[in-house]
């Protein structure tokens, strides 16, 4: 007994010691945060000496700073639903078609296979393309390429969480009378809420982090999403570091209260996804 | 189930290949990108040649985009907006479109625009920036704005000497000059005299400096060697060692002794632990840190480093002196920088509006500094005479001492050129300073292997 | 299903307009005339492009030296966050931070902390007595690469714990408790029971984590630009500089294109390890 107190012991402080490191750069992004301006540069302390708002002022005084977050979130929003719900639907048809048909177990791996091109090189193609569409000046290229980035690794993720629920269960819902989509609506995917869950976050946490295309796809003010919006406070050579800091941490909340509320979804999403690969 | 993954790549490696080889295929994609461009093109003609008589009748609203880069803390932006708006109450027929362009990425940003056909009306950007698109043909030419100044009478009373035809190209105005970039070397007044050293003038007497400064935790100088401020720290040092890139038929000439030198004099002070360890690893804000800690007696900066060092409080700002340009071994100060240009595209459907825009921005952005609080320069004698910078004791000693004696990175070489961005956008200068800092490699070596690399930029290939 | 298809089409376009650029000359400076070049570019990759193989050499060990130590971090995090403790939830979470902090603001952090001047680490090291002179994390060539493998399992560690810890879930507890009946080992379980049980996450979370690692720019270009010296600059940067210092636009298409042949082989080779392993 005593032994596994001591065990427990253990795992705490290696636990404790791993978030200290690893979280590092985070405790001096806050602690440099929350410096005042001529204290950004001219101490090595993680933490001020005392306690300064004046970034954050800063933040959401002069910069749109609102207006990127709201931005962000529709862009975000809006891929999270729409990639979560192609990927449910592929997912599905993937995992229980497959053995009939074996085009789909080759669109799998394609999916794979055209991760590997770096987009950064085609963004004059795409951007052409965009225009001669005429939906430049507006979120729908961004809202497409970052459907089209998130849902290979979503459907590969689906498809292993469909694999895990037996066939038998729509058999059974045929046998009473559903039709093929009804006993998927009905049946299967209640019970596979919590994968759903999971690459909704996966998505999010993509698209809320997301400069390089965003910069090219959302350039006018009123569309900027907030990793451009980190960029104000950079300038040629120099930076404003302390209201950089401010603004990051402003920006990484939103995604830590989602991944401590959801984190618990994604375990048990990917346990019953991911293993069977 | 192990459908492989090359069998797949075999698939879609032969589409690509059908589709390339096969004429239409290949043609199809070309000419889609094409007409388009060439309808973009149709319009602009047409649209130039309406343009008097869009003026004609001025009830006609005109849009132009301005892009402009991050030039200063968020108060920059604000101003720079406000007066945007300013000129739009002005002009009532011309409505300008502010958009405030990050750095990082930025060339991205603009090559995407211009290969696509949306290119801003008018922008500001990096140095080399109006040559690159001037090689591509996309660059509105703006003699017509400085030849309207000249006949005012204003040129010279407007513009330093020399500046105006710093953004010329192949004979060309391909941007007007508004800003510039100037470097150089901040002491602490109060440690220099706690250990009796005079502020040096040259390079021995800099050397004996920094090694006398040297003790504990305490360096004499430090330097950012990474990332783009690293690659202008040793263009400083070379030129003011009467070094220089290319010679005046514009070949490559990096290796040359006077590089040599320099690139061994920084060598030195590391070698000999004078600056510290870390150094070849520097950036900006490394070297700031260690200054602003009392660490270091010397710093390597900037006119941007001033509002730094002015929020650091009044009273280490009166502890900072600016270290005046080093004299080389002829008696020559000389010193590396240039003049950023505000510049105009061929693809505006609006080019006269373009240019009555940037000539009212070039008479009256002085906000920028006043309000705006941008760390660069002002590239016009103009703005220069503006209060807040004259009245900047380290401002006006950095601009005084600079401004005569600066010249392009390109020097001896007369113009600009494209080649330049390139050169910088892999900063090979800086490379070559991180190579021999943290390698044992011949100095000369580093520089002829550096010198290939530029060739190979210059030959295009 | 018609919705799939169509993204397909979405997602495929950019790979095959990347392949076929590969045939041409596409410069930056020259837009408006792109010539079909055959395999030209990629003959040169091949035979003559020193940089590009030297940069290759240090882009595997980098990718290598990340997706393993990544694997390794993941697992052990994994299984700690698979103990039944209190406050789970919440070390988790703060577990998976890294994945979410801006790239630039982590990679500046970074900096701070590892400055051997002004660096928190040095510093508290020193005051400890354990060194006596700074480490020069980014300053010396050996270091540097390791120090951006570090960052860059720092960045992606998170993910692979993640997957790993959803695998440790679904292997039944009783296998443990039977192996520790018959008096094997905590080593001898993670070899006998957790590895091969885990097999089917490892395989494809390492593939996307390679991918990912290697297409990754911005990781080691805002940490070192590639810097000290050019040692730890890999082929993302290389396509980068290429693309829109160099203007090469198509080649820089065309390296990307040789890579994801290799990447494709390389998968094979893996694949075929793994199935002859299980044997």
């Amino acid at each position: 007994m005593k032994r596994k107190k001591l065990n427990k012991f253990f795992i705490y402080l290696i636990l404790v010691i791993f978030v200290l490191i690893i979280n590092l750069p985070l405790i001096s992004m806050v602690g440099t945060s929350l410096k005042a301006e001529d204290e950004v540069l001219s101490t090595s302390n993680l933490f001020p000496t005392k306690i300064s708002w004046v970034n954050y002022q800063t933040v959401l005084g002069k910069t749109p700073f609102l207006t990127y977050i709201k931005n962000s979130l529709i862009i975000t929003i809006s891929v999270t639903i729409f990639s979560t719900m192609l990927a449910v639907l592929a997912g599905y048809a993937l995992s229980r078609f497959t053995h009939k048909i074996r085009v789909f177990g080759l669109y799998s791996r394609l999916l794979i296979v055209l991760q590997m091109f770096p987009i950064i090189l085609l963004l004059i193609p795409l951007f052409i393309i965009f225009k001669s569409i005429g939906i430049l000046n507006t979120r729908l290229p961004a809202i497409l390429i970052y459907i089209t980035i998130t849902l290979p690794f979503s459907i590969w993720l689906m498809t292993g969480f469909f694999d895990g629920i037996p066939v038998e269960l729509e058999e059974a819902g045929t046998i009473d009378g559903c039709s093929q989509f009804q006993s998927f609506y009905l049946l299967v995917l209640p019970v596979s809420s919590p994968g759903v869950a999971a690459i909704a976050i996966f998505s999010f946490i993509f698209c809320w982090n997301e400069y390089l295309l965003a910069s090219i796809f959302l350039k006018q003010d009123n569309l900027r999403t907030l990793p451009i919006g980190l960029q104000t406070f950079i300038q040629q050579y120099t930076s404003a570091w302390g209201s950089l800091m401010a603004a990051s941490t402003l920006t990484i909340i939103p995604t830590i209260i989602f991944l401590i509320f959801m984190q618990k979804y994604i375990i048990q999403g990917l346990t019953a996804g991911a293993v069977k690969g | 189930m192990k459908k492989s993954l090359l069998w797949m790549l075999v698939l879609v490696i032969s589409i690509s290949m059908i589709l390339t080889f096969s004429v239409s295929g290949c043609k199809a994609t070309k000419e889609e990108a094409a007409p388009t461009e060439a309808a973009a093109e149709e319009v602009e003609e047409e649209e130039a040649e309406e343009a008097p008589a869009e003026e004609a009748a001025p009830e006609e609203k005109v849009e132009l985009m301005f892009w402009d880069m991050v030039w200063g803390p968020p108060e920059y932006v604000e101003t720079a907006e406000r007066l945007v708006e300013e000129f739009n109450e002005e002009n009532s027929s011309i409505t300008v479109t502010y958009q405030s362009i990050p750095w990082e990425g930025f060339y991205e940003t603009f090559t995407t625009a211009v290969a696509s056909g949306t290119a801003p009306d008018v922008s500001t950007g990096a140095g080399y920036q109006p040559f690159q698109f001037a090689v591509m043909d996309e660059i509105l030419y703006l003699d017509s704005i400085t030849d309207e100044w000249k006949a005012e009478g204003k040129l010279e009373e407007l513009f330093f000497p020399g500046s105006v035809d710093s953004l010329k190209y192949d004979g060309k105005q391909v941007g007007i000059p508004w800003l510039t970039g100037n470097w150089g070397i901040f002491y602490r007044k109060d440690m220099l005299e706690k250990a009796g050293v005079e502020p040096p003038r040259n390079w021995d007497e800099f050397y004996e400096a920094v090694k006398k400064l040297r003790k504990g935790d305490e360096y004499g100088f430090v330097y950012p060697s990474l990332g783009p401020v690293g690659d202008w720290c040793f263009a400083y040092f070379l030129f003011n060692n009467g070094g220089r890139i290319f010679n005046i038929d514009k070949e490559p000439d990096f290796a040359n002794e006077r590089n040599v030198e320099a690139l061994d004099f920084l060598r030195k002070m590391k070698d000999e632990d004078l600056v510290p360890g870390g150094v070849g690893s520097y950036q900006t804000v490394d070297s700031e840190k260690i200054f602003f800690q009392g660490k270091a007696v010397m710093l390597f900066g900037s006119d941007w480093s001033i509002p730094l060092i002015q929020s650091q409080g009044e009273e280490f700002l009166d502890k900072v002196e600016y270290l005046p340009i080093m004299e080389n071994k002829n008696g020559d100060k000389i010193v590396p920088g240039g003049y950023n240009g505000i510049m105009a595209y061929k693809q505006s459907k609006h080019p006269e509006q373009a240019k009555k825009f940037i000539k009212w921005w070039i008479e009256n952005n002085g906000d920028l500094w006043t309000e705006g609080h941008s760390g660069f320069c002002p590239g016009t004698k103009l703005n220069a005479s503006l209060p807040c910078i004259t009245e900047g004791r380290l401002r006006k000693a950095f601009m005084d001492d600079y401004l005569p004696n600066m010249v392009n990175k390109t020097y001896p070489y007369k113009e600009s050129f494209a080649e330049m961005a390139n050169i910088e956008g892999e900063m090979l200068l800086s490379v070559a300073l991180q190579r021999a800092l943290t390698t044992d490699e011949d100095s000369k070596a580093i520089l002829t292997d550096i010198n290939e690399k530029i060739q190979e930029i210059m030959s295009g290939e | 299903m018609p919705a799939t298809i169509s993204i397909i089409l979405v997602a495929m376009y950019p790979f095959f307009k990347g392949l076929q650029l590969s045939f041409t000359d596409y410069n930056l400076l020259r837009m408006k005339d792109v010539q079909f070049v055959g395999i030209k570019n990629f003959i040169n990759i091949l035979t003559s492009d020193e940089e590009f193989w030297r940069v290759l050499g240090f882009t595997f060990i980098y990718v290598f030296g990340t997706v393993i130590l990544s694997y390794i971090v993941g697992l052990a995090i994994a299984s700690l966050m698979n103990q039944n403790i209190k406050g789970r939830s919440i070390f988790r979470a703060l577990l998976l931070i890294p994945w979410v902090i801006p790239s630039v603001v982590a990679a500046n952090s970074w900096l701070w902390v590892l400055n051997d001047q002004t660096g928190f680490i040095n510093i508290s090291l020193m005051k400890l007595g354990l060194i006596q002179k700074p480490l020069l994390f980014i300053a010396e060539p050996a270091m540097a690469k390791m120090t951006v493998i570090m960052m860059s399992t720092w960045k992606s560690f998170p993910f692979m714990a993640l997957v790993l810890l959803a695998g440790l879930q679904n292997i039944p507890k009783d296998l443990y408790e039977a192996a520790e009946i018959d008096g094997a080992g905590w080593w001898h379980s993670l070899i006998y029971i957790t590895m091969p049980l885990l097999k089917p996450v490892t395989f494809v979370s390492t593939i996307l984590m390679s991918i990912w690692t290697f297409n990754n720019f911005e990781n080691i270009y805002l940490l070192t630009r590639g810097g000290p010296a050019n040692v730890t600059q890999v082929i993302s940067i290389l396509t980068y500089y290429t693309a829109f210092f160099r203007n090469k636009l198509g080649y820089a298409c065309a390296i990307s294109s040789t890579m994801v042949i290799f990447m494709v082989i390389m998968a094979q080779i893996y694949m075929k390890l793994l199935k002859t392993s299980q044997k």
